[in-house]
């Protein structure tokens, strides 16, 4: 069963992947990736109820960033829609973490 | 012949005493298991404060290089706050102290030293509950402890050993399974997890900087490359004890079901253990409570 720390995580790794092959590395990129490690943390530190919509939906969006961000590994021009999605992410997850706080 | 029947009883006397006490086998494994258990609890008492201390050290850093941060905009010590850290170093201790009690269970001839133990143990699981235990739970625990400086003192300890062991074999791996957790990097929301997260982010800045060109001063880029090797070392810091902490945790719990399996193989019971076992595992419930 897919969780939301797993997509986060797979997000994260992908966007690692693209900045590291970049040079120098694009501020999207790096601005997306402290996003998410600001949000990674978050997850860690709130009492998450993972059977609620919200959870859910946070997760679902999160799968998909994290399928955007490998298609854009192997094609560069797809990069800004991946961090359409994984923008899109974030901030369900921003609304996640501020109903559990 | 009153001679040779003195000799005999004194002779069935002796074989009655030496065979009262654990075999062999059960003192090594009582061994091996109360030293992987001391072994995990002293790694948990002393990464938990290490992790903390590195969360606080790269956030300070963090907010040094990156001019978006601001002071409200991180709290310099999440998620690692004090109080749950604090509740888990207890309870790490308490682990380490209860394996260092069993190791004087099979190898410690003294009983005061195995009151220094018990002491200690109970000191610091007060210490987990945030408060002191009751007169009457410290007595039944003393009570037993003084009562093994007898003469039975042997088979007083095989009997303790026998009944605590079992007792404690499901909160031992219990509480090995929430270290596991707090230091694994593939599906944990831990604290090492945090520690590996805070490092990365920290070299995410930094890399804005280091690959900016002449865009920032020499002073300026040398903060970024100091951030830059700080977070790298804690990257691969977090791996390494990820990697050591997943061998300590296996082998306290392989140590643990194999000296249940063995301490198994002869039966003691006393009335006066049992009570000992049940003050032991009520200790150990209450503060496993708090670690969730």
């Amino acid at each position: 069963m897919s969780s939301l720390g797993k997509e986060l995580q797979e997000t994260i790794r992908n966007l690692e992947y693209i900045r590291d092959s970049q040079t120098p590395p694009s501020d999207d990129v790096l601005a997306n990736l402290d996003t998410l490690y600001g949000q990674q943390i978050d997850l860690i530190d709130a009492a998450v109820k993972k059977s609620t919509d919200e959870y859910a939906k946070a997760t679902k969006a999160m799968s998909e960033a994290a399928k955007k961000t490998k298609e854009a590994i192997d094609d560069l021009a797809k990069l800004e829609k991946a961090i359409e999605k994984v923008a899109g992410a974030m901030g369900m997850v921003t609304d996640l973490l501020s109903k559990a706080a | 012949m009153k001679k040779l029947v003195r000799i005999l009883f004194c002779a069935l006397v002796v074989a009655l005493i030496s065979g009262c006490g654990l075999t062999n086998n059960q003192i090594v494994k009582t061994q091996s298991f109360g030293a992987a258990t001391a072994s995990i609890g002293k790694l948990g008492e002393e990464e938990f404060v290490n992790i903390r201390n590195g969360i606080i050290e790269m956030n300070k850093e963090l907010v040094s290089i990156d001019n978006t941060k601001t002071s409200n905009s991180l709290v310099f010590d999440k998620p690692t706050f004090a109080e749950p850290t604090s509740k888990r170093i207890a309870a790490s201790k308490a682990l380490k102290l209860y394996g260092e009690l069993l190791v004087k269970l099979v190898t410690e001839d003294r009983s005061e030293n195995l009151q220094k133990a018990a002491n200690a143990f109970i000191d610091n699981t007060a210490v987990a509950l945030n408060k002191e235990l009751s007169a009457d739970k410290k007595g039944a625990i003393n009570k037993i402890i003084v009562g093994l400086g007898s003469y039975w003192l042997d088979k007083k300890k095989a009997d303790s050993a026998k009944e605590i062991i079992p007792a404690y074999q499901q909160p031992v791996d219990d509480l090995a399974d929430l270290l596991r957790e707090d230091f694994s990097l593939e599906d944990g929301l831990g604290y090492l997890k945090a520690y590996e997260t805070t490092a990365k982010r920290l070299k995410n800045a930094s890399m804005r900087l280091v690959n900016a060109g002449n865009k920032y001063t020499v002073l300026e880029r040398d903060r970024a490359v100091h951030a830059f090797v700080m977070a790298e070392k804690a990257i691969i810091r977090s791996t390494e004890l990820s990697k050591k902490a997943k061998i300590s945790i296996d082998n306290l719990k392989k140590a643990n079901a194999e000296l249940v399996k063995v301490i198994a193989e002869q039966k003691y019971s006393t009335d006066d253990i049992k009570i000992y076992a049940k003050q032991i595992q009520e200790l150990v419930n209450m503060y496993q409570v708090l670690t969730y």
